[in-house]
């Protein structure tokens, strides 16, 4: 069996939708059967960023997807892919020499989407991983700059859709799970403050609560020499 | 309890990255081996850019384009298919009016060679106009015809007085040449061929050994 190329783009959806109805007030009931093996999905913070991974793996694949077909088409004797009749066509738009690469780099928009949501991926995950981290303030705010710099190029790319006159579900699947990305660093700067954070990593939970180190150097102290006395 | 260092914070970014690197290799290792891209460009080895306008052929001009006279499926090697000797020329550049007749009758011999297996090829013409808005030139389809017939040429001649298909292809000055196998692909281009190459010596190294078999 075959799958057509719109049905292969759910194969992305899956991992995006996950994510959504994690990071959704749905999520709350939907990770109880997580917990056991992700203690931090306890709170709304794990919840948040496990559906922000989920989220950018599935723009991640989408992204070698619309990269792979973008070098397809480039190959001698290459066919048409996920071509279509209607305004879904992403032959169109990412077989379309004047708007299929970033401008200036010349690169593939597939591998800036590539590149773009690994490095959020890597921002996210590493937040997971130790959310009391001096630099997990740092990490939200280069994902909400990132975030809203992705916006730019949406909309760039948004333009040059309504230019060649058809809409790409490959392009448009990455847009979303950009755009999810981007509430999801909002959500996280409001609550990094609050009791809402919580301590523990996506995989611990809070049993063993920590207080966020202030940033700087901290001097050892020396220890008393009790022969002095 | 876990103690609080910088070690365990690198730790995690660290972490994230080895992840995160891994699985972009995987993706890219996935994409290097199940593709073969070969780009749009005008040097050899690329895909040919676009040439698309009236052609005057057979001595009436009608729409002409390249892409619709390529066969994407021909393979390196394979005695078959039209190969097209494109000359990008202004009707009013000396040395074009110079290489007029040896192209002339560099097509008339190419016509009647026999070449192995089923191959042919076409000679293209594209009139580009250097001097766009020089009023002491006057770029017109007649003067195409008229530089056309006065040559004693015969094969087509493409409208490219607007320089649409000049800027596509990023031409310096003319003459400039190009040979194109069956599937688009440049083989040859004269602003680098090597040695002092000419397009006619380029056809006969690459034509004329192709593998009838």
């Amino acid at each position: 069996m075959e799958l057509d190329a719109n049905q292969q783009l759910m194969l992305h959806w899956i991992p995006i939708a996950l994510g959504v109805l994690l990071m959704s007030p749905m999520g709350k009931g939907m990770s109880q059967s997580l917990r056991s093996m992700f203690p931090g999905m306890e709170h709304q913070r794990g919840r948040t960023i496990g559906g922000m991974i989920l989220v950018f793996l599935g723009g991640f694949t989408v992204s070698v997807h619309t990269l792979w077909i973008h070098n397809k088409s480039k190959e001698m004797g290459a066919g048409n892919f996920c071509s279509g009749d209607g305004i879904w066509d992403c032959s169109s738009v990412i077989g379309n020499d004047a708007w299929n690469t970033m401008p200036v780099t010349n690169l593939p928009w597939g591998l800036v989407g590539m590149m773009a949501f690994c490095i959020l991926a890597w921002l996210v995950i590493s937040i997971g991983k130790d959310p009391t981290a001096t630099w997990v303030n740092d990490h939200i705010k280069y994902g909400l700059v990132l975030g809203y710099g992705g916006l730019l190029i949406i909309a760039y790319l948004a333009y040059g859709e309504y230019q060649i006159g058809k809409l790409c579900q490959y392009c448009t699947t990455a847009h979303f799970a950009h755009v999810v990305g981007l509430l999801g660093f909002i959500h996280l700067n409001s609550v990094i403050d609050t009791s809402e954070w919580g301590t523990g990593s996506v995989g611990e939970g809070d049993a063993e609560p920590r207080i966020r180190r202030k940033r700087g150097y901290v001097a050892p102290t020396i220890a008393k020499d009790d022969s002095e006395e | 309890m876990h103690e609080i260092t910088d070690c365990n914070e690198a730790g995690a970014r660290t972490d994230a990255t080895m992840v995160v690197m891994s699985i972009f290799i995987a993706a890219f290792m996935l994409i290097a081996w199940t593709t073969d891209p070969v780009y749009q460009g005008v040097s050899v080895d690329d895909r040919a850019p676009p040439i698309e306008g009236k052609i005057f052929k057979n001595n009436v001009w009608m729409e002409w384009s390249l892409e619709d006279q390529l066969d994407e499926t021909w393979i390196s090697g394979s005695a078959y298919g039209t190969w097209h000797m494109i000359e990008f020329m202004d009707i009013y550049c000396g040395h074009c009016q110079s290489a007029a007749p040896e192209v002339r009758d560099q097509y008339n011999n190419w016509r009647a060679t026999d070449l192995p297996g089923e191959q042919e090829i076409e000679f293209v013409a594209v009139s580009i106009a250097l001097w766009q808005g020089d009023p002491s030139r006057d770029y017109s389809r007649e003067n195409i015809e008229s530089f056309r017939n006065d040559s004693g040429q015969t094969f087509p001649y493409i409208d490219d007085l607007d320089n649409s298909n000049r800027d596509v292809w990023a031409i310096p000055g003319t003459p400039t040449y190009f040979l194109i196998a069956p599937n688009g692909q440049i083989v040859y281009a004269s602003p680098e061929a090597a040695g002092g190459e000419t397009v006619y010596e380029a056809m006969n190294r690459i034509i004329m050994t192709q593998d009838v078999a």
